[in-house]
C-alpha cells in the first residue's frame, strides 16, 4: 500500500480521479486487502462529516418494486433445478442421438447432400420435445404446493 | 425485527413471495442508503446505487445460504456496488477516450470478502466524536479544504480557485486531511 493509492482513493471518492489512475487503482485494490480497507475508512470519515440522508421512503420502495418487475429474477429450488434439467438432458440426449443418425446415414451410404427438409424436420422434432418438457414442468407446478416452487424457466 | 425474522423473509422469497422481499426493503432502506452514501456523496445517485443492491441481493438471494446474517450479506453487496459505481463513475467522466467494453469490466473489482462486515465499520457515536476531534485537530489548510469539499461540495476546481492554490495542492490537502483523521480512527476500529 502505497501514499499514491491512497491519494488516488481519496480523489475516487471526491469523482475527481482520472480514467488511467482509476484503472491503476483497481489493480491494486484487487491485490491489497489493506487498501480495500483505507477506502471503507475514507468513506466513513465523509458519514461523520455529513447530516443524515434523507430517505423518501415509500417512492424507494416503489423504484425497487417497479425494477424488479421490469428484471424478473428466476427463482426455482434446486431440488426443482435438477428435475427440470434431467428432462432437458434426456431432450437433448435424444436430440443428439437423432441427428448422429442422420449424420451416419448421410456420410456413409449415401453420398448425395443432406435434404433441407430433414434438417427442418429435426428441428421441429426438438421443438416437439421442449414444448413436451415444458408441459411436463406446467403440469409439476399445477400438482405441487406453491410453497415449494416458485418460477421456471425454459431456454431453446 | 430479530434476525430470526429476517431468516423467515428470506425463506419467503425464496419460494416466490416477493411482498416478503419488500418487508426486507423497508426495513434496511434506511441503512442502507445511509451506508451508500458514504461512497456517493449525492442522494439521488446514493438512492440510485442502493436501489440497485438490492436488485442485485434479490437475485443473488437463491444463493444466499444463510451463514451470515442477511444484513452482513446486504451490507457487502451495497459496498461493493457503491465501490463499483465510483469506479465506474470515475471512468465514465473521465476525457480519456475509453473503451466502452472496458468501462463495463468494472463489475467484480471489488470482491465479497468475509472480513467485511457492518460490525468493522459500525458508526457509532465514540466514533463519530472520535472524528470531529481529530477534523478540529488539523492544520487550518486541511481542514478548510476538507469541510468545502465535503460540507460545501466544492469541486476540486472550486475549492482551489477559493484557497488560490493549484488543484494538485487541493487534491493532497484533502487527502493529507483524511490521512491524518484514519491514522486516529484505525486503531479504534481494530
Amino acid at each position: 500500500m502505497n501514499e499514491t493509492h491512497k491519494e488516488q482513493i481519496s480523489s475516487l471518492l471526491d469523482d475527481e480521479l482520472s480514467s488511467i489512475e482509476t484503472t491503476e487503482l483497481i489493480k491494486a485494490l484487487e491485490n491489497d486487502q489493506g487498501l480495500s480497507k483505507q477506502f471503507d475508512r475514507y468513506a466513513l470519515i465523509r458519514d461523520a462529516l455529513n447530516e443524515d440522508v434523507v430517505v423518501h421512503q415509500e417512492s424507494f420502495l416503489k423504484s425497487v418494486q417497479d425494477a424488479l418487475v421490469l428484471e424478473p429474477t428466476v427463482l426455482a429450488p434446486r431440488r426443482e433445478n435438477r428435475k427440470n434439467n434431467s428432462y432437458v438432458a434426456v431432450a437433448l440426449a435424444a436430440s443428439v442421438a437423432i441427428f448422429s443418425v442422420v449424420i451416419f446415414d448421410i456420410g456413409s451410404f449415401n453420398n448425395t447432400p443432406a435434404p433441407l427438409q430433414s434438417v427442418a424436420s429435426l428441428e421441429a422434432q426438438v421443438d416437439e420435445m421442449l414444448a413436451l418438457e415444458e408441459q411436463r414442468n406446467e403440469d409439476i407446478l399445477q400438482g405441487e404446493s406453491t410453497s415449494d416452487v416458485q418460477f421456471v424457466t425454459f431456454e431453446k | 425485527m430479530p434476525d430470526s425474522d429476517d431468516q423467515l423473509l428470506v425463506a419467503m422469497v425464496k419460494e416466490g413471495n416477493k411482498k416478503a422481499f419488500d418487508k426486507l426493503v423497508i426495513k434496511y432502506q434506511q441503512r442502507i442508503i445511509q451506508l451508500v452514501a458514504r461512497y456517493v456523496r449525492d442522494t439521488s445517485e446514493a438512492q440510485d446505487v442502493a436501489q440497485e443492491a438490492f436488485i442485485k441481493a434479490y437475485k443473488a438471494l437463491p444463493n444466499f445460504r444463510g451463514e451470515s446474517a442477511f444484513y452482513t450479506w446486504l451490507y457487502r453487496i451495497a459496498v461493493n456496488t457503491a465501490k463499483n459505481y465510483l469506479v465506474a463513475r470515475a471512468r465514465r467522466s473521465s476525457d480519456n477516450e475509453v473503451d466502452v467494453a472496458d468501462a463495463e469490466n468494472y463489475e467484480g473489482a471489488f470482491r465479497l470478502k468475509e472480513t467485511d462486515t457492518p460490525e468493522h465499520l459500525l458508526l457509532s457515536d465514540e466514533i463519530r466524536v472520535t472524528i470531529q476531534e481529530a477534523i478540529e485537530a488539523l492544520p487550518e489548510e486541511l481542514k478548510k479544504a476538507i469541510r468545502y469539499r465535503e460540507l460545501e461540495g466544492m469541486s476540486y476546481e472550486e475549492i482551489a480557485t477559493e484557497m488560490e492554490c493549484p488543484v494538485g495542492t487541493v487534491r493532497s490537502r484533502i487527502f493529507r486531511a483524511r490521512e491524518a483523521i484514519d491514522k486516529i480512527l484505525e486503531p479504534l476500529l481494530n
